[in-house]
């Protein structure tokens, strides 16, 4: 019986082999092999799914458009190597990639992921761009030559809120002087409050409270109604999409008027506005994207995108869409496929205005890896849509401040 | 200052009466069958799904789904009880826990393959309706739901005092043997008692639907409160867990105020638990 299985897993072996020569086989000559490192399956397989379909329209669009031009027409070919939204899975599937000769990584979404890929990628000297994973130990103190961020750092999300309700107060004529900060009571929560703390006193708000609070619980009546007593000039949440459904019900149902500022997660969810309606509308909530913003093309790419895969595209489709042409610009002006030249051609990349899709001027890279002018944008439901407020360079509409009260509405 | 206090007093009765509902069908499970119901919460969620999906779909008010869900949750609880928990009652507490439990986490999986495991909630015409008490905000849809579980509560009282089934059970619960000495259906009475639990658990899940989302993992939460107010007000006693479930939801809501942050509101709650345990454990109201 043994001596079966042995031979049945022998055979299967080789055809397995076979299959994955003839899969190499299968690419022409020329074809430059990218390697897309995403959890593809498991618990976060959806968003490892949405994140890829960013790479699949930018190469689609790239080899349609005659692939890369310096390399002779070269057509980019995904590999993938799935995560499984796992550290080790993850480090494993670097090393797959790297020997089946793709020229960058693009990856991984997860930042528990990302940075230890990183540090394989760093050294097998192969060229990972991240798009998506923000965590700011990424690129802060590694001196890393091969990871190319993309994405802003974590802390830049508190930044960009504070910054925004500093600039949208002052340009109504009634700045914020003082904030109440609310968060769910998971590390997403902490550290995305830690962050604003910092930023809000930075920046000389008074901090009336920083107020945790359990996700799942069915009445927070008491501590919204201790907000209303406290009477900040703005509230700033982190929530899941319950608990801030939940807390603006509370808030209408006490009257409480006071402007919401989001953080991306719970207020950017879709389900917000399917579940309060009305009541959705003024709410800010600080994103990574949105296809309003005010940049040649955005709406097209959104569309296509829309076309292609039945569904909206996001802001993860939007940073995995543009790094696969921070690549391309790469490859076209390396001229090779080797990916010392590739990674020395990515740190001396620059795509400025309509041709970067994201919502800010120039992409580059720092010496550091990070993109330094990399920010987030600050989005406002207005009539049941996420509409693009800040920065005042890309806003599709101006930001409605202050908010009317719900009594006026 | 004083109005944040009379609001979190008035919050915390109000969602202390869903709580008491909660904990009264636990309780009678308790005292009738001497079994824990680990998946109480799970029928809460169902309950909760079925008032959400009646005014998605059907269009049916939340509150008739809870007279409709009334009889059907009784039929439920009733059936429930014959085909699963009849086989582990007077068995050892572990069969009873683990069978339970089991059912608990197949009704989540269930859930999540039935209605995803996105979170649902309704958005009514009525959802934000509120009036004035000197000071505080009283949400109707709040209130609607602490009057209607604590005139159902009631009415089980009456149920169980005035009616010979209501005595029969209340025999059941006093001495198994001594009922099945004077001819009392032993097997009757247990799944009556079971779909009382599961249609008063099931009505406090759908009164609380104009407030409140429902997803998969909605019931463990109110499962736990329910443990902490059935101990609280003695096990197997109604009036006790009436009792506790309002003590339970003003203890939060102040607590949500007083403690350092309101994510330590839960803490008052266990707190208070483990004390009653140490000190009274037959609870406020239970004989010792």
């Amino acid at each position: 019986m043994s001596r079966i299985i042995k031979s049945l897993s022998l055979a299967a072996g080789v055809a397995l082999s076979f299959s994955a020569l003839s899969g190499v086989a299968a690419f022409a000559a020329d074809d430059v092999k990218v390697g897309i490192l995403l959890p593809l399956s498991g618990s976060v397989a959806p968003i490892g799914i949405n994140n890829r379909r960013g790479h699949e329209l930018a190469i689609d669009e790239i080899n349609a458009a005659g692939g890369i031009k310096s390399l002779g027409g070269a057509k980019l070919v995904m590999v993938d190597g799935d995560t499984q939204g796992k550290t080790n899975v993850g480090i494993s599937e670097v090393e797959k990639l790297g020997e089946q000769g793709v020229v960058a990584i693009m990856g991984a979404y997860q930042s528990n992921v990302t940075f230890p890929t990183t540090q394989i990628a760093e050294r097998l000297r192969i060229p990972y761009i991240d798009p998506v994973a923000i965590a700011d130990s990424i690129t802060e103190g590694r001196g890393f030559k091969y990871t190319f961020k993309v994405s802003p750092k974590a802390s830049w999300y508190a930044r960009d809120q504070i910054q925004f309700l500093i600039t949208a107060s002052t340009a109504a004529g009634e700045p914020v002087k003082s904030v109440v900060l609310m968060h769910e009571d998971t590390l997403f929560g902490n550290a995305s409050s830690d962050g604003q703390e910092h930023f809000a006193k930075e920046n000389g708000l008074e901090i009336l409270a920083n107020i945790s609070y359990p996700k799942d619980t069915p009445d927070m009546t008491s501590t919204v109604a201790q907000i209303k007593e406290m009477n900040p000039d703005a509230v700033v949440l982190v929530s899941y999409i319950n608990d801030a459904v939940l807390i603006t019900k509370t808030m209408r149902e006490l009257g409480v008027d006071i402007p919401i500022v989001g953080t991306s997660a719970g207020h950017i969810d879709p389900a917000y506005i399917a579940n309060l309606g009305d009541a959705a509308n003024y709410t800010f909530t600080v994103g990574e994207w949105n296809p309003d913003i005010k940049k040649d093309g955005a709406a097209e790419i959104a569309a296509r995108f829309l076309e292609k895969f039945g569904i909206p595209m996001n802001g993860h489709a939007a940073e995995t869409y543009m790094s696969t042409m921070v690549l391309r610009e790469a490859l076209e002006k390396a001229g090779s496929s080797d990916r010392e030249a590739v990674a020395a051609a990515l740190r001396d990349t620059k795509i400025c205005g309509d041709a970067n899709l994201l919502p800010y001027d120039c992409i580059e890279f720092a010496a550091d890896g990070q993109s330094p002018q990399a920010n987030l944008v600050i989005l406002q439901i207005i009539d049941g849509t996420y509409k693009t407020v800040w920065p005042a360079s890309i806003a599709a509409a101006d930001a409605i401040w202050p908010v009317p009260g719900w009594a006026a509405r | 200052m004083a109005d944040v206090y009379l609001q979190a007093v008035l919050s915390g009765l109000m969602i202390g009466g869903v709580y008491a509902l909660v904990a009264v069908g636990l309780t009678l499970i308790f005292g009738v069958m001497d079994i824990i119901n680990f998946a109480h919460g799970e029928f809460l969620m169902f309950g909760m799904y079925a008032a959400v999906f009646g005014s998605i779909l059907l269009g049916i008010d939340p509150y008739i789904s809870a007279l409709i869900c009334l009889p059907v949750f009784f039929a439920i609880g009733w059936a429930t009880h014959a085909g699963l928990i009849r086989h582990v009652v007077g068995k050892g507490h572990a069969i009873q826990i683990l069978l339970t439990l089991g059912l608990s986490l197949t009704m989540q999986a269930l859930a999540q393959f039935l209605f995803s495991a996105d979170f649902q909630s309704l958005n009514l015409s009525y959802s934000a309706a509120t009036f004035d008490l000197s000071g505080a905000r009283v949400s109707y849809p709040r209130l609607a739901a602490f009057l209607i579980s604590m005139a159902l509560c009631a009415g089980l009282w009456v149920f169980l005092q005035r009616t010979d089934t209501g005595k029969a059970l209340r025999a059941c619960a006093e001495e198994h043997e001594g009922s099945l000495a004077v001819g009392i259906d032993l097997d009757r009475m247990y799944k009556i008692a079971f779909g009382l639990g599961i249609a008063c658990v099931a009505v406090a899940g759908v009164v609380m639907t104009p407030f409140f989302y429902v997803a998969p993992v909605v019931g463990p939460g109110f499962t736990l409160v329910a443990f902490v107010v059935v101990v609280l007000g003695g096990l197997g006693n109604i009036p006790g867990a009436v009792f506790g479930g309002l003590v339970i939801g003003v203890i939060e809501s102040l607590a949500a105020l007083l403690m350092p942050a309101p994510s330590l509101k839960h803490l008052a709650v266990y707190v208070l638990f483990v004390l009653v345990l140490l000190f009274r454990p037959q609870g406020l109201f239970g004989r010792a």
